[in-house]
């Protein structure tokens, strides 16, 4: 008895040491991927923090498909090709408000907000960064720049929304609507900042960055939809004489194709002197697009799918009659703007004489200009000129900002706080350009001036997702009732409603 | 002489003082008879057992036996049917006995995890099914064949060959992660069960309540399916047998779909012009060069050119044996199982070694190999938004299916010339999907008893359960010439995925049974580790020729690694007793440390208990002849869910390094980006639930009739939730795992059999039904509900269900219709629902608004709740009867009381956009056709007349003759002697499934699966595989 006694005091004992040779092994840890502890610790690890901004930014939920479709559908520049388009696209377009599931609002507001929490953690994680303090500083200047012009996003389609300047880290860490203004508030800020940190510009495998006068063009354009349109001047002023026009006014939407039936590959004209702020796309010639919509996957394709959803296989939008016959007779840039049935495709940026596109190539509906109903499509950001493929998702850079863009936005900050001239000016160099070469304007009054804008903004910049913004702001300063011009979406809404994927999880919200 | 020859000898000399040690004490051989009581027949294949031994033989063809014991041992004498009988030896050399036939299930041997307990002494809720049983269902996998088997246990079949069925143990227990339940291979606990064969199962045990399954601890809320595989007889002589079926599956079920003639009026109702395709001049074109088949001849019909007959066949051959040393089981087995739809296919190799040898009365060793290769067939759409049924539907019935002319052989459609974009099925399926799923699995044990004492064991096991999968995908360069995404693809693409998992269990454990009197006590203590190491490598790139199947010198390589581990340390403790075989207790508690919980989180306690009455031993029951078994129980305990399903760390937050990219200067990665994807929770630790369960057991006129009721009630508190995150939060995964919640189920078992015999003809009749009930009790802080099952793009607006506290989880949720607007009129009388709302249009009622009262606007507040994917009863009835040599065995089962929410209607009527459609669409309103409950027809549904409400909403009930066999047996006495003893036995059957289904269900197949895996999304049929009726003729033969 006594053995067993000793055998069991044996076996208690070395079950115990087992035992707490166990408790060890339950300390296990990830092994594939850093700690938020041991990352973001020196500069060039903070830039890859704000390159996943960018990555956000030509997303699927943004640039990259969504957010042309938000600015296009609520503007007035587009109208439905038929019944391929899909019904959330369609809401949008046609009705005054969207319901709170609409699915292009929703990826919207998500990718608006991915920015914001990556640049919240860049801006959190930087003051800890030291090894490199000049590169921290330009990245802190990127980050926030992003989340500015993802707030002016926001703010400027919702109003009134939820704010955070630092990564939320408790899942209860909800944040109720703010007030506009404050938003507004903390954009200015951001941009103010940003220009002094940002370099004035890139080069070689930085081009894309957002630059100084990035952050002031955008300072411009926040302070007029706010309303204040003598801080716009100062701020837009800053690009003055700094940006040229190219010359060929194709050269902002063109060339950037890569598929193995178009040998050799066109010239690409991105990152030009035109342009102020672009986003960047690539067409890795594999017909693919980042269907997963976020912009995680560092081997995800990095394509656009303007070019399918606005071409003639797809067809989803078609130019609005509105566009079409806003154009004046003779303006070249109709043609550079739209393809019609009977155009030429194919001419590889006329080198070559071509095919013409019928109706029967077109899978859209028509629409009709001066009474011609005929099949329409834009042809900013086309492939047709190169290809002629059932689906190639497009590796066009997307212009955010371009210095025409900027030129027209002065001459309105002039028409309403300077003369009708000094606006004018700004509206003929735009017209000036040599392959536009339209004659000059001379508005007599500040209404005729803002006519004058309203005009060349719609025949410069039609289809390039600045329309939206313009209506909500004209609307608001009573332009569709001074200037007899009438409202191009009457009855619509100011600000979409809050996405029910928010409102049902965000009990700060009701 | 070498160092090895010495090592030799050295094993030889302890061998022999083994054996001298074990022969030392007095051994008596004693030789005997076992017969029936009722018939003096003598009973073959008892076990006679040493009691406290492994010490056993077994009967032969007369009812002999013959064991060496000690003079003072008891033994133990046990077959199934007949009532167990212990007989002391005392000193006596041939002891003859008869048993006493036990009809009914009351005497067989349950297992319990760790240990057996006969049934009547069981004090929990177990349900068992034996071997016979399982193979009357012809399945591939063994889950198929306990559906409608046994109360409380749901089997719904789910998706493709070899996928694993939806198996749900009295209910839903967590919303978030899958409620599977613990499945545990002769101790091993393993995910993977469709590796197996169930041919080699010798019995299935399911642990139901807590009190019986809290013996797995953490990982046994969903209960816990304990299989115990075939272990050879010891009855000296070698068995051999096969079992083999061939038969044949085929889908019947057809949707009414429009043919050619009829799509071309629904084109011109619902786009305002006919398709280009179907009018001058591509009408009279061929649809190929080479053909005269013009698109206007054409008329495919796409169901029955998708659905196909799915052969299959399964071959198992096993050979057993052995004597009072030795005894071995080994199994080949072949299973092949072609699906109704193009490319979905399951092929399994089968092997199993099983022995065991008892070196000495105090040792005993043995093991168990189990090795198996599976290949999966299976089509990477068929579980997406827009699934080959989905296209099925879609695809124009003017396009051909093949087209000699194109690179590949299939036709696509172009957008513009037929008016939509469905991508063609077959296709899909054959040329673009196609993957294959290849999983080497081996699992094996091994195990060393001693017997200290005829009261003490001890038991050493080390087991491992090691799978190797590769999932192979080629996408080939092809050009189908239709003009959509997906028409064509220039480069070839391979995925070669490998996913490797390692699984080491040990188990020291030690049993103590003893009997003080009328006291008898069983006590086991458990020390268990087990770990996991995983791998991953997964491997991408692109070929520039279809010729090239594999990654050599691929283009665009791309591979990524990950590895991961996991470990799980527990100490387990159980006693039982009982006295005098009236009145039994059993208590356990198990304490298990994991290591995937936050740190200070790790270790948890499971403890259970139950007691049990056997009034039918108490003395005021002697004097009856009605009751011949009544049995109370009540049983407690508490279970958790398997952690690792969570992964490895889910509470750590992690940096996603050089996971983005974007492309600077228009260079492709360009710039690597690094993020923070998902919020961590330091705080998660273990789910428990808290199960109580009360029960009765019954036997009448000689078990005769049998009554087996329980009721259970279950709350899990600590609930695991995959909270979905504001997206303002901005995290790109949006959820946070988070202990918040609490959920209850409860219900009531029933189960009657009853066994009859009139003259020559012998029947049995068994039924089970079970209520379930389910709950949720409560959600995360600021959570009021969660919604799933949205897909606006292909199904309507707005997410399908909702789960929020007071209701059962998931209850279907959407708009209540109140008719279709006639008028103008009455549009404008009526609550607003959008501006483009029409006469045609579905009416929406009007049922609350902001502040909870109708508010004249139709909006997301007038959702509400519509039922509930949950049967009100779950039932069963099996009628198996033989006569003479015939055998016939017929088993139905069914659902009552659910609501199916049939989401395949949405694409056949629901109109979003113009495809091919259901007969329905014609018949939609217009002007002069308003007697209709089909809406107008109408580009993009602007008044969403699709969006989820009662107008999808099914009644899911269905009664289904899952099983019918009809079987012959030919007499013993011929068979011998035709064929000179050779073969002992020999059945021929042939056998039919779901040759019967009674519903009102309006889809394909009213037993639905879930596409999405989650639990929020069950009922919702969105148009995925259904159930073939099957056919199979099949034979049994034994070799002596």
């Amino acid at each position: 008895m006594k053995k067993n006694i000793k055998r069991i005091v044996f076996a208690a004992s070395l079950t115990l040491i087992v035992i707490i040779a166990c408790e060890k092994k339950l300390n296990v840890l990830d092994q594939n991927n850093p700690t938020q502890e041991s990352y973001f610790k020196t500069a060039a690890e903070l830039q890859n923090g704000v390159n996943a901004i960018y990555s956000n930014l030509r997303s699927g939920r943004l640039v990259g498909r969504e957010w042309f479709f938000l600015h296009d559908m609520r503007g007035s520049e587009t109208a439905s090709g038929g019944a391929q388009l899909e019904q959330p696209r369609a809401e949008l377009l046609t009705q005054p408000t969207p319901s709170t599931v609409n699915s292009v609002m929703t990826d919207v507001w998500r990718g608006t907000y991915n920015m914001i929490n990556r640049a919240n953690l860049v801006l959190a994680k930087a003051p800890g960064v030291t090894d490199n303090v000049p590169l921290r500083d330009r990245v802190v200047g990127e980050a926030k720049f992003l989340r500015a012009w993802a707030y002016f996003e926001l703010v400027s389609q919702w109003g009134d929304v939820p704010m955070y300047t630092e990564p939320v880290e408790s899942p209860t860490g909800f944040k109720g609507k703010e007030p506009a203004a404050n938003i507004y508030n903390l954009i200015i800020s951001d941009l103010t900042d940003a220009t002094t940190k940002l370099p004035v510009s890139y080069s070689g495998a930085d081009l894309g960055r957002a630059s100084k006068y990035a952050a002031y063009a955008m300072l411009g354009k926040v302070q007029m939809q706010k309303g204040d349109y003598a801080a716009a001047k100062t701020a837009l002023l800053q690009l003055y004489g700094k940006f040229t026009l190219v010359p060929n006014f194709l050269w902002n939407f063109d060339g950037d194709i890569n598929d193995p039936a178009v040998s050799p590959a066109p010239t690409p004209h991105e990152f030009n002197s035109e342009s102020v702020f672009e986003v960047a796309f690539f067409d890795k010639g594999d017909n693919n697009f980042n269907w997963g919509y976020t912009g995680e996957g560092s081997t995800q394709p990095v394509a656009i799918m303007r070019p399918q959803e606005y071409g003639i296989v797809w067809g989803n939008v078609v130019p609005s009659n509105r566009i079409l016959n806003e154009f004046e007779a003779g303006d070249p840039r109709y043609n550079f703007t739209f393809f019609e049935e009977g155009d030429r495709i194919l001419t590889r940026q006329g080198t070559q004489t071509g095919v013409v596109m019928t109706g029967a190539d077109m899978n859209v509906a028509a629409s009709t200009k001066g009474g011609i109903t005929i099949k329409r499509v834009y042809r900013k950001y086309s492939d047709l000129d190169w290809l002629k493929s059932s689906f190639h998702p497009g590796g066009f850079n997307q212009r955010v900002i371009r210095y025409a863009d900027v030129l027209l936005m002065l001459a309105e900050c002039e028409a309403e706080t300077g003369t009708p001239a000094q606006a004018a000016a700004y509206i003929n160099e735009v017209r000036a350009r040599p392959t536009v070469n339209m004659p000059p304007v001379a508005p007599a009054s500040k209404n005729d001036a803002l006519k004058a804008v309203i005009h060349e903004r719609a025949v410069e910049l039609a289809g390039e997702e600045v329309n939206n913004i313009d209506i909500l702001r004209w609307r608001k300063k009573g332009y569709f009732t001074s200037l007899g011009i009438a409202d191009p979406k009457p009855g619509q809404v100011e600000f979409l409603p809050i996405p029910s994927a928010e409102t049902s999880t965000n009990p700060a919200i009701k | 002489m070498s160092k090895q020859s010495d090592q030799f000898s050295k094993v030889l000399c302890f061998a022999f003082l083994l054996f001298i040690s074990s022969s030392v004490l007095a051994q008596n051989r004693v030789t005997g008879k076992v017969i029936n009581q009722a018939d003096n027949q003598p009973i073959v294949g008892a076990t006679v057992q040493e009691k406290g031994t492994t010490n056993a033989t077994q009967t032969i063809n007369d009812g002999t036996f013959a064991i060496n014991v000690p003079g003072n041992a008891i033994l133990v004498i046990t077959v199934v049917g007949y009532s167990a009988q212990e007989v002391p030896v005392n000193g006596r050399t041939n002891i003859s006995l008869s048993l006493q036939s036990a009809s009914g299930a009351l005497t067989e041997v349950v297992v319990i995890g760790y240990g057996t307990q006969t049934r009547k002494n069981i004090t929990s809720a177990i349900s068992s099914i034996d071997n016979k049983t399982l193979n009357e269902v012809p399945a591939s996998n063994f889950a198929q064949a306990l559906q409608g088997r046994m109360a409380g246990v749901s089997v719904v079949n789910n998706g493709t060959p070899g996928s694993q069925p939806i198996v749900r143990i009295r209910g839903i227990s967590s919303i978030t992660f899958s409620s599977d339940p613990l499945y545990i291979v002769d101790g091993i606990p393993t995910g993977d069960i469709s590796s197996f064969d169930m041919r080699d199962f010798e019995s299935v045990d399911v642990l139901k309540d807590a009190s019986a399954s809290a013996i797995y601890g953490s990982r046994a809320t969903n209960g816990v399916i304990v299989i115990t595989t075939k272990k050879g007889k010891r009855d000296g002589k070698l068995h051999v047998g096969l079992n083999s079926y061939y038969g044949v599956q085929r889908v019947t079920e057809r949707l009414d779909l429009l043919d050619r003639e009829g799509f071309m009026k629904y084109a011109v109702a619902y786009r305002g012009s006919q398709v280009p395709r179907l009018l001058s001049p591509w009408v009279n074109t061929p649809i190929y060069n080479g053909t005269t088949q013009t698109y206007g001849q054409t008329n495919t019909n796409w169901q029955d050119e998708y659905f196909r007959d799915g052969p299959m066949t399964q071959t198992n051959i096993d050979l057993s044996g052995g004597n009072q040393v030795s005894r071995f089981s080994t199994s080949v087995g072949y299973t092949d199982q072609q699906g109704t739809a193009p490319g979905v296919a399951f092929r399994r190799y089968n092997f199993k070694l099983s022995s065991e040898h008892n070196i000495s009365k105090v040792f005993t060793f043995g093991e168990t190999v189990f090795a198996s290769n599976s290949i999966q067939k299976g089509d990477a759409n068929s579980g997406g938004t827009r699934s080959n049924l989905v296209n099925v539907i879609r695809m124009m019935p003017h396009m051909p299916v093949y087209d000699p002319t194109t690179n590949g052989g299939y036709r696509g459609v172009d957008a513009t010339l037929d008016g939509g974009d469905p991508t063609n099925p077959i296709e899909d399926a054959e040329l673009k999907n196609p993957t294959k799923n290849t999983t080497a699995k081996l699992l094996a044990n091994a195990f060393l008893d001693i017997n200290f004492t005829s009261w003490l064991k001890f038991k050493s096991s080390v087991g491992i359960d090691y799978a190797n999968g590769l999932f192979y995908r080629f996408q080939p360069i092809f050009n189908d010439s239709g003009k959509i995404n997906g028409s064509s693809a220039t480069q070839a693409t391979i995925t070669n995925n490998r996913n490797l998992s390692t699984v080491l269990l040990f188990t020291q454990q030690a049993t103590f049974d003893k009997r003080f009197d009328a006291h008898h006590v069983t006590a086991t203590a458990v020390f268990e580790t087990q770990q996991q190491k995983q791998k991953t490598e997964n491997g991408r790139g692109n070929q520039p020729t279809n010729s090239l199947r594999v990654l050599n010198n691929a283009l665009n390589q791309s591979v990524s690694t990950t590895t991961g581990e996991n470990f799980l340390v527990s100490l387990l403790g159980r006693v039982n007793y009982d006295y005098k075989g009236k009145y039994l207790v059993s208590g356990g508690i198990r304490r298990d440390g994991l290591s995937v919980w936050a740190p200070g989180k790790k270790w948890g306690n499971f403890p259970s208990a139950s007691i049990g009455w056997k009034v039918d031993q108490e003395d005021f029951m002697k004097n009856q002849n009605l009751f011949s078994g009544v049995k109370l129980r009540a049983g407690w305990g508490i279970t958790g869910i398997n952690g690792v399903l969570l992964g490895n760390t889910p509470w750590l937050v992690n940096v996603s390094a050089n996971s983005s990219s974007y492309p600077y200067n228009n260079l492709n990665p360009g710039g690597l980006g690094s993020s923070i994807n998902k919020l961590g929770n330091k705080e998660l630790e273990w789910e428990t639930t808290e199960q109580y369960n009360v029960g009765l057991d019954l036997g009448l006129f000689e078990n005769k009739l049998t009554l087996t009721a329980d009721y259970f009630h279950r709350q899990t508190d600590n609930l695991i939730l995959n909270v979905t995150t504001p997206p303002s939060f901005g995290y790109i995964d949006p959820t946070v795992i988070e202990n918040v919640g609490s959920l209850e189920n409860y219900g009531l078992e029933f189960v009657l059999g009853y066994n009859g015999q009139a003259g020559d003809f012998r029947w049995n009749a068994s039924a089970n039904a079970s209520f379930i009930k389910n709950n949720v009790l409560k959600l995360a802080e600021g959570i009021p509900n969660i919604e799933a099952g949205g897909d606006a793009a292909d199904f309507g607006n707005y997410n399908v269900t909702n789960t929020k506290p007071g209701e059962p989880i998931q209850y279907f949720y959407g708009f209540i219709v109140d008719g279709i607007f006639q008028t103008a009129a009455e549009v404008a009388n009526s609550p607003k629902q959008v501006a483009a709302t029409a006469p045609g249009d579905l009416k929406f009622r009007d049922i609350s608004g902001p502040n909870g009262k109708p508010d004249g606007i139709i909006d997301d507040k007038d959702r509400t709740k519509l039922g509930s994917y949950l049967p009100k009863v779950s039932y069963g009835f099996n009628l198996s009867g033989d006569y003479k040599n015939f055998d016939l065995g017929m088993f139905f089962q069914g659902v009552q009381g659910n609501s199916i929410y049939n989401d395949t209607r949405v694409i056949t009527e629901g109109m979003i956009r113009f495809f091919n459609a259901g007969t329905q669409v014609l018949n939609a309103w217009t002007p002069t056709n308003i007697n209709t409950n089909i809406p107008r027809a109408v580009l993009g549904d602007p008044n969403g007349n699709a969006r989820t409400s009662t107008r999808f909403l099914e009644n899911g009930s269905y009664l289904r003759l899952k099983n019918i066999s009809l079987g012959y047996t030919i007499p013993s006495a011929s068979l011998t002697s035709w064929t000179k003893g050779t073969v002992s036995g020999f059945r021929v059957y042939v056998s039919g499934q779901n040759l019967l289904t009674f519903t009102d269900y309006s889809g394909y197949d009213p037993e639905v699966g879930n596409r999405t895996g989650s639990s929020l999304t069950n009922g919702i049929d969105w148009a995925i595989y259904p159930q073939p009726k099957a056919v199979q003729v099949g034979i049994q033969v034994n070799f002596q």
